[in-house]
C-alpha cells in the first residue's frame, strides 16, 4: 500500500513538471482539496481551494503565469494513504520576469488510488519577497 | 548508533515538547542545521541556525519566550533516514499574553543516526496573525 501511494504521489509530480494538469486531474478525487497554507491577502494563489476543478483551475493558473525551470523533489516518505516530501522550485513569472526560488513542504492524503488532499507550505520569507518584487513591477 | 524510526522520532518529540535540550542535544550532529521558514524581521526566532550550540541555544530562546500548552503529533512518516512529520501547537508567548495555535511542519534529516538537518515550516496565516496581535499586545 506504501508502494502504492508513491506511485501515485510520483506521478502526480511527473504529470506537474510537465504541466499536464490533464494527467493531473486523473490522478485526483472529485473532493479533492488543496491547502496553499500563505494568505491570499500575501498572494492570490494562497489559501484552501476544495474540489478537484477548483484545485485544477489554481494549478492552471500557477502553470500559465508561471514558467517552470525546475522542479526537484526529496525523496518521497510513503506510508498507506499518506505521503510526504520537500520540492525545490524555481519558477519564472511570466508577467514580471522575476524569478521565484523556493523550497516547499508537501503532505499528502490518497484514498481508493487517487490523491483526495494536499498541504502546501512555503517559506515564508521567499513568498513575502517575491510578492513583494511583483507587485512593484507590474 | 540509533535506528532511524518511529520510537526515536518520538522520543525526539517528547524532548522538544518538553523543551529537554539535553535530550534533544544527544541526537544533534555538531554541524546539523534548523532552517525555520520564517524570516527574522517576521519573529527573531526564525532563520536558519547552523550547529548543535545555536540549535540548543535556539530552544532555550523559544523556551523562554513561550509556554507549550498543548503539542500533538497528527502525522509521522519515516524511512530511509528522513522523517516528515505535522505537530499542532498552542503556545502561550510570555511577554504578550498572545496564543500562537496552529501546526507546524518538520522535514528532518538523519546521518549515521544524529540529525543534520530540520527544516520547519508554518501556516503563514497562524504566524502573521499571532505577530500582529503580539505586537499590538506589548
Amino acid at each position: 500500500m506504501a508502494e502504492q501511494t508513491a506511485a501515485l504521489i510520483l506521478r502526480l509530480y511527473d504529470a506537474w513538471r510537465q504541466k499536464k494538469l490533464g494527467q493531473v486531474g486523473e490522478l485526483m478525487a472529485e473532493d479533492f482539496c488543496l491547502h496553499i497554507h500563505v494568505p491570499p491577502t500575501v498572494h492570490p494563489l494562497g489559501g484552501p481551494c476544495h474540489g478537484r476543478e477548483a484545485a485544477l483551475e489554481r494549478l492552471t493558473a500557477v502553470s500559465e503565469q508561471f514558467d517552470f525551470v525546475s522542479y526537484q523533489i526529496d525523496p518521497l516518505l510513503a506510508a498507506p494513504g499518506r505521503a510526504a516530501t520537500q520540492a525545490h522550485l524555481h519558477y519564472l513569472h511570466r508577467d514580471s520576469g522575476e524569478h521565484f526560488r523556493s523550497t516547499i513542504g508537501h503532505f499528502w492524503v490518497v484514498r481508493e488510488g487517487l490523491a483526495v488532499r494536499l498541504d502546501e507550505y512555503h517559506d515564508m520569507g521567499d513568498v513575502t519577497d517575491f510578492a513583494g518584487k511583483v507587485v512593484e513591477m507590474i | 548508533m540509533a535506528d532511524i524510526n518511529h520510537d526515536l522520532l518520538h522520543t525526539i518529540y517528547k524532548a522538544l515538547q518538553k523543551r529537554d535540550t539535553e535530550v534533544f542535544g544527544r541526537y544533534l550532529a555538531d554541524d546539523a542545521r534548523h532552517h525555520i521558514h520564517v524570516p527574522i524581521e517576521v519573529h527573531p526566532i526564525g532563520g536558519l541556525r547552523t550547529g548543535k550550540v545555536a540549535i540548543i541555544e535556539r530552544m532555550n530562546e523559544i523556551a523562554r519566550s513561550f509556554t507549550t500548552l498543548s503539542f500533538a503529533i497528527d502525522d509521522l512518516l519515516v524511512g530511509n533516514g528522513r522523517a516528515a512529520a505535522r505537530v499542532r501547537v498552542a503556545s502561550l508567548h510570555r511577554i504578550s499574553g498572545e496564543q500562537y495555535r496552529g501546526t507546524v511542519v518538520h522535514f528532518w534529516t538523519f546521518h549515521d543516526g544524529l540529525i543534520t538537518g530540520l527544516d520547519e515550516y508554518h501556516d503563514m496565516g497562524d504566524v502573521l496573525g499571532f505577530t500582529e496581535r503580539a505586537v499590538e499586545r506589548v
